[in-house]
């Protein structure tokens, strides 16, 4: 007679979960299309298709415009934008159950500020200049967020340390740290183009984008996904207390290192591709766990998934709102993200 | 499972927190921790679930040692309700008890059907088979105190560990949850601050007193009115309990605020080095004086401001070690004022 009623709760909830992931597959899909299709050039779908067909295939692209727009500029970015805002999702939720806080998002570590600095040490002193928004940028951004990220660790580790409030402050600490150099840095800039360079770079720009750099982020985002849901359970684990989870047999110390070292790697490599996208961390677990709740085995690949549907949607907005002119996606998400959080989270909280 | 501490210490930052300490819970016996606030209970408890290591010494689980056991090895022997009460991260009351299961679980493995049982058990066990989909964090402390108590069910485990399980809950979810635990009948490890709920639900009492046992067995052996009076620094008789036989503690609330050179407070036992070093250290007109130089002085509230010479106070230090050296005394303000809090706001 109970059975029933216990094998209910199960059954109902497990394709929710199924048809949320589906409905996200769905809508990223429209969205990519979307994104490609729109912009300052209109192409038609089906011009895509053929587009993306040739270019998949490896034949020469058919002469004009059309085809290198839609090749060499829209799916590259697009899918940038997809990679990205999956590994701003998934490391966002995953920061928030390392440091039990669900005001956490990836940049609270000091990470982006030391990707920043790097960044835009390369262009205001030279080494990414000459227009070179590829390689170099990135690489001088990845080396600034290894470097912070080595010293957040010296700083968090003291102490038998890696607990939650030494990770926060360590990082709030080192990241406030290399900001005021990353201020000083633009106050030195030497002319108009370089300072716009640089705040753009500092909102956040999918604008970067080339075939060439979409590898390491794509890379790096399946292998974090990877590598966070295979210690979901843990995680779980983590949200209740670190002697709950010791409780568990999970070896908390060892888990929150792992953790930091995966969130701060992925961090560092998405900063370096698009600049430090804010509000994406933080707004896209809120608003999965409302869907799905709490468990880490449903909502870290669905916070990757809704992440990569927001960032790709906003960066079309951010491309298409306002004629001739093009909006940092970090202005945007901060725009249209954080009355969205706060009217999700006011309903919630009345309704608790 | 027979779970044994044996002359076990744990150094924490330096400092000794409990040390030589021997605790002993029979296969099936319930063992209580009793002790005033800071005398070591959750320490203790904490080497058994493996949240702390011990500096010395050996913590065996069936005659094994936890730390020679794996981490999920340990973990389906010993299940631990800690202290924390989780936090709001949308986890639902089944999500909360799915955890027991962690010890049993690979990477990317699903729950399969064994597990739901286990939940579904250990919810049925706490009677809150029909919160499942409930939002853990709406819950009452009761109700959360029950499912963390099902979580640890789910484990599966061979000895239950639990710091201060009673704490915060009115006293007919104490008693629920106590009751609970005797139908149980596992090999039980518990720390109560509650010495009749002690009395009449351990097989076999612990008392820890800065740091050390000074007393175990039974608790009609254990609970005097002595023990009481040097442990707790309270007033007490010990009676029979009209309905159950259990000895019961009634205490003597009027004996008030602690005086100085009152005949049965004598001074703690020092368990750590460094502790006396800070209190040696600290000197005597450092410190807020006001117990020492009596309430008149005190409360012109200036005097502490000022050394001793200046204040014409002369205070021996051994007066001041002896004032600072009451962590018991000190530490049970804090404990008060909060259940006083708990009733302002009930």
């Amino acid at each position: 007679m109970a059975a029933p009623a216990r094998e209910l709760p199960e059954r109902r909830r497990a394709p929710r979960t199924g048809v949320v992931a589906a409905a996200l597959a769905a809508a990223l899909l429209c969205a990519l299309v979307a994104s490609v299709c729109l912009g300052s050039t209109q192409v038609p779908p089906g011009r895509v298709w053929s587009a993306v067909v040739r270019g998949v295939s490896g034949q020469a692209p058919v002469p004009g415009t059309q085809d290198l727009i839609v090749w060499r500029l829209r799916v590259p970015r697009a899918l940038l934008a997809a990679v990205v805002g999956a590994g701003l999702g998934l490391v966002g939720t995953a920061v928030q159950a390392l440091v039990r806080n669900p005001l956490a998002d990836p940049y609270l570590l000091g990470i982006s500020s030391g990707a920043s600095l790097g960044a835009v040490s390369a262009i205001v002193l030279g080494a990414g200049a000459g227009g070179v928004l590829g390689l170099g940028l990135s690489s001088a951004a990845f080396a600034g967020a290894l470097a912070s990220f080595t010293l957040v660790w010296a700083v968090a580790r003291r102490g038998g340390g890696f607990s939650p409030l030494r990770l926060v402050l360590a990082g709030v600490g080192i990241g406030q740290f290399l900001s005021g150099f990353t201020h000083y840095l633009v106050l030195q800039a030497g002319d108009d183009q370089q300072t716009h360079g640089v705040l753009f770079w500092l909102m956040g720009s999918l604008g970067g984008a080339q075939w060439s750099t979409l590898a390491a982020p794509s890379l790096a985002v399946l292998l974090g996904l990877a590598l966070l849901t295979a210690r979901a359970r843990a995680l779980n684990a983590l949200l209740m207390g670190d002697e709950t989870a010791a409780g568990l047999g999970v070896d908390v110390a060892r888990l929150r290192r792992e953790l930091f070292v995966v969130t701060s790697v992925l961090t560092g490599v998405l900063v370096s591709a698009s600049g430090a996208i804010g509000f994406v961390g933080l707004m896209v677990p809120h608003v999965c766990r409302m869907v799905v709740g709490g468990d880490h085995r449903r909502l870290l690949p669905v916070s990757a998934l809704f992440g990569a549907v927001l960032l790709v949607v906003v960066d079309l907005l951010a491309r298409t709102a306002l004629p001739e002119q093009e909006l940092p996606v970090g202005v945007v998400t901060a725009l249209i993200g954080a009355p969205t959080l706060l009217f999700l989270l006011d309903r919630r909280l009345e309704r608790a | 499972m027979r779970t044994c501490i044996e002359d076990l210490a744990v150094v924490l930052s330096g400092r000794t927190i409990v040390s030589g300490v021997r605790v002993v819970a029979e296969p099936g016996e319930i063992a209580g921790l009793i002790g005033p606030n800071g005398s070591g209970k959750s320490t203790v408890l904490r080497t058994v679930y493996r949240h702390l290591r011990p500096h010395a010494g050996l913590v065996t689980v069936g005659g094994t040692d936890v730390r020679a056991l794996g981490a999920a090895q340990a973990a389906r022997r010993v299940a631990a309700l800690p202290q924390e009460r989780g936090s709001d991260f949308e986890l639902s009351v089944r999500e909360v008890v799915a955890m027991g299961r962690t010890p049993y679980k690979r990477a990317f493995a699903a729950d399969d059907r064994a597990d739901r049982e286990a939940v579904s058990a250990a919810l049925a066990r706490v009677g809150m088979t029909d919160a499942g989909d409930r939002r853990f964090s709406v819950l009452s402390g009761g109700e959360r105190q029950r499912v963390l108590l099902a979580r640890a069910l789910a484990q599966d485990p061979e000895v239950l560990v639990l710091d201060e399980p009673t704490n915060h809950l009115d006293v007919r979810h104490q008693v629920e949850l106590l009751g609970i635990l005797r139908e149980l009948g596992r090999t039980t490890l518990l720390s109560l601050h509650d010495l009749n709920a002690a009395a009449s639900v351990c097989d076999r009492l612990h008392v820890l007193h800065g740091g050390a046992v000074v007393a175990s067995g039974a608790p009609r052996d254990v609970l005097t009115p002595e023990l009481l009076a040097e442990v707790f620094g309270v007033r007490a008789v010990v009676v029979e309990h009209p309905l159950t036989g259990d000895p019961l503690i009634a205490f003597d609330h009027r004996s008030g605020a602690p005086r100085q050179g009152r005949g049965e407070l004598r001074e703690q036992p020092r368990m750590s080095r460094t502790r006396n070093a800070t209190a040696g250290a600290v000197s005597p007109w450092s410190d807020p004086v006001q117990p020492v130089c009596g309430s008149g002085a005190g409360r012109l509230g200036l005097i502490a401001q000022f050394p001793a010479p200046l204040t014409g106070l002369s205070l021996q230090p051994w007066k001041a070690t002896k004032w600072l050296g009451r962590p018991s005394r000190n530490a049970s303000l804090p404990s008060r004022s909060a259940s006083a809090r708990r009733i302002s706001r009930a």
